[in-house]
């Protein structure tokens, strides 16, 4: 038991009060004992269930909030996806920053309410030992989890909305992520003038909101060469990026696509970083800078056979995150002819670097030519021109339809488009009869 | 924590069922010990995930039904979400797997219905998708789940459907794909959370089943296992995410299922029982539930119907929603 305890407070007393990030690893057993070599902190595995113990039974008791607010650190560095002891330490912050209120009181049951934070605060300050929490230090030690090889805390998406959360209610940044935002087209070049609008006239907190957004950005960039194809990472990235639009206008345009284009070609086979540099361009608004990046990126093609990625069994599909990219920079232009143009480009690029394949592919309308096809072993093929039959079959002949051409009928929301088929279940396929899906409860 | 499988190699092609019941039945003997306060954060949906498995296996009443009862009542919370564990926090995932829980073993009388009803709908956000709980995390995952169990307790009126579906069809990307909100990066999981959330909602008609089943059918590797994203290792759990979104539109043969039903056969443990995400890692009963679920869709003989859209069995979707 003395072991367990010391562990806990040895553990404890490193990861309070972060004044800056830490580098946080979970060691092996062979190791003896907690290596602290600052910002290194190396913990054996061994030693971390240990001072759990003493956290999960102090959290679940009695014991003062500032007792609980240090086991609740112990209890996230063993389990990432801990909400209750995340929200504890939300409402312990509010309580001494003394901001008060919840997001949502009609839901909470007043679980947050002034009066609870101020009960906290008044709990936490009986100790003699008096934590100094604050927005910062909480920043501090969500970055530390955010940019650790702990591969279940840097991705974790209750950690990364509790960094979010933290930025909205103490910064100013707004990263709600603006839902109503349509990604292309009239409504979002509206979006983009008024943002610029908006940022005139606010441009003291600009210049600070940017700063903070290039700082996190970098953090978002280092979690994700940790965590290859980190959703919750790039996730964070659209918000910051709708958060300050202008982020993409230039000057700092040039800098964030460079950066953006280093990360993606430093991890070759990470969807996460190719697809967060579509949704770049995407948001960029400018064709002719598109180009430019679907140029620079064709050039990077001819490395690309040679990718292996990490895992290093990944041949046989290397390189197709990076050719959907291309394909996805292409769809979101929004200049239809240059489109047509750069689809041709890019498809003669294919050509030129593979081995060519039945030619029915050209005509197909989905778009998987792109992914390096050719380097796929025989039975992927088979599986692909099963699908291609099924596909040619339940169309009435081939359609000589574009997949540019059919995302742009798409986009228009053609009326009354028909999806055919739907599960059936074992029983209505006996019966013959479709099922059409659910309805909703009638209980 | 998992070590190095030393377990022996599956030898046949064979679906080893009683193993995988007495995996499953035996996960919840040890109370009060490390192991078991390491997951409680996860416990009620352990619960749901071992006893849909169950289910799936022609085992429904390994799981005692009054004991299973009772800890899902205990982990209701006074605001009428349910929490993961007693003294957890309430959370939606919790709550859509206490009430598929309660559903599975037709136990819904034994809660407040009209409770927890309320508390799904109040995390509604203007927008059109919820929040997972108080404190505002925003996800397809959440969206579905509202809809999930509010369609089981028969209480869509409390909730802006139109609202929803907007929302969803706002996260459709140009890929064909869908991701966590608009705009971004596209997902199995949430592709089969946004096609799932239509189909409850009646408004599957709404998106593109082809550029939408070309990305799914994209998703199988040479190994037959299927990956959740481009150049991403295979995963069983994706035998459910990829395959019920696929077998929702109305494409199921897009994929070689007979190199998907080896893939997870060959992912089991023949010793100890259990299914783990790719062959010779260490078995854990989500992985168990979604490898199962998955040969069921794929029609291995022997297993109950599983339903595409709750990921339960077919008889209780049938029951409770009574179609």
């Amino acid at each position: 038991m003395a072991f367990s305890h010391q562990n806990y407070q040895y553990l404890t007393t490193l990861l309070s009060n972060l004044k800056n990030p830490i580098d946080i690893t979970i060691l092996p057993d062979d190791y003896a004992a907690i290596l602290w070599e600052p910002p290194h902190l190396g913990i054996p595995k061994r030693n971390l269930l240990f001072a759990f113990k003493v956290a999960h039974s102090l959290f679940f008791s009695d014991a003062p909030a500032n007792v609980k607010f240090n086991a609740s650190t112990i209890l996230i560095l063993t389990v990432s996806e801990h909400p209750t002891a995340i929200n504890f330490r939300r409402r312990y912050l509010l309580g001494v920053v003394g901001s008060g209120g919840g997001i949502s009181d009609a839901v909470s049951g007043g679980e947050n309410t002034p009066s609870d934070a101020e009960r906290l605060l008044s709990e936490g300050m009986q100790s003699m030992n008096l934590l100094e929490v604050s927005p910062e230090t909480e920043l501090n030690l969500t970055t530390s989890f955010l940019t650790s090889q702990m591969a279940k805390h840097n991705k974790s998406p209750l950690i990364w909305n509790w960094r979010k959360w933290l930025l909205e209610k103490f910064t100013g940044l707004k990263l709600g992520g603006n839902a109503a935002t349509t990604t292309t087209g009239a409504a979002a070049v509206e979006d983009w003038v008024q943002s610029r609008v908006d940022e005139a006239e606010e441009s003291e907190a600009t210049a600070k909101n940017m700063s903070r957004l290039k700082d996190e950005l970098k953090i978002v960039r280092c979690s994700g060469s940790l965590h290859r194809g980190n959703y919750y990472a790039w996730s964070y990235a659209r918000d910051l990026v709708r958060s300050q639009p202008c982020i993409l206008l230039s000057p700092s345009r040039e800098v964030q696509f460079d950066l953006q284009l280093t990360y993606c070609r430093t991890n070759p086979s990470d969807c996460g970083g190719w697809s967060f540099l579509s949704f770049m361009s995407l948001h960029c608004h400018d064709d002719d800078f598109r180009e430019g990046i679907i140029t620079q990126l064709l050039r990077h093609a001819e490395f690309l056979p040679n990718n292996v990625s990490s895992r290093g069994n990944r041949r046989e599909r290397a390189g197709e995150a990076f050719w959907l990219c291309v394909r996805d920079i292409i769809v979101g232009m929004e200049d239809r002819d240059k489109a047509k143009e750069m689809k041709q480009r890019t498809w003669g690029k294919v050509m030129d670097g593979l081995v060519k394949e039945d030619q029915r592919l050209e005509k197909c309308i989905w778009t998987p030519w792109l992914s390096g096809r050719a380097l796929w072993k025989e039975k992927t093929m088979e599986m692909t021109q099963k699908r291609i039959q099924a596909r040619v079959e339940e169309t009435e002949g081939e359609k000589a339809v574009g997949w540019l051409e059919r995302f742009w009928e798409r986009t228009q929301r053609a009326e009354g488009g028909e999806l055919g088929g739907g599960w059936e279940s074992r029983e209505s396929r006996e019966s013959g009869e479709k099922w059409e899906g659910g309805k909703g409860g009638k209980r | 924590m998992a070590t190095t499988s030393s377990r022996a190699p599956a030898a046949t092609l064979a679906l080893h069922v009683e193993k995988h019941v007495h995996y499953i039945t035996t996960l919840d003997t040890a109370k009060d010990t490390l192991s078991y306060h390491l997951s409680e954060h996860l416990r009620i949906n352990g619960v749901y995930w071992g006893l849909t498995a169950l289910h799936l296996l022609g085992h429904p009443e390994a799981l005692p039904r009054d004991e299973t009862i009772s800890f899902v009542t205990s982990c209701l919370q006074p605001c009428g979400g349910f929490s993961s564990a007693p003294g957890h926090d309430a959370h939606l995932l919790s709550t859509v797997s206490a009430v598929q829980i309660l559903a599975t073993i037709d136990a819904l009388d034994t809660i407040d219905t009209t409770l927890v009803a309320k508390w799904v709908a109040g995390l509604q956000q203007e927008d059109g998708v919820f929040a997972g709980d108080e404190w505002g995390e925003t996800d397809t995952r959440f969206l579905y789940g509202a809809l999930n169990c509010l369609s089981l307790l028969g209480k869509m009126e409390l909730i802006d459907v139109e609202k929803a579906v907007e929302y969803v069809l706002r996260c459709w990307n140009t890929d064909g794909g869908f991701g966590m909100a608009p705009g971004a990066e596209s997902h199995s999981g949430q592709i089969f959370t946004c096609v799932g959330a239509l189909t409850i909602a009646g408004r599957l008609g709404e998106i593109d089943g082809e550029m939408l089943g070309d990305w799914l059918a994209e998703r199988q590797l040479a190994n037959g296992g299927l990956n959740g994203r481009p150049e991403k290792l295979e995963d069983v759990c994706y035998s459910w995410w990829v395959l019920s979104s696929l077998a929702m539109i109305g494409r199921l043969g897009w994929i070689d299922k007979e190199g998907l039903v080896g893939f997870i056969l060959g992912c089991q443990d023949e010793k100890k029982g259990g299914i783990s995400d790719r062959p010779n890692d260490e078995v854990d009963v989500f992985h168990t539930v979604f490898g199962l679920a998955g040969l069921s869709l794929l029609g291995y003989e022997g297993l109950q119907e599983v339903d595409p859209v709750y990921c339960m069995p077919r008889s209780v979707t049938k029951r409770v929603l009574g179609n």
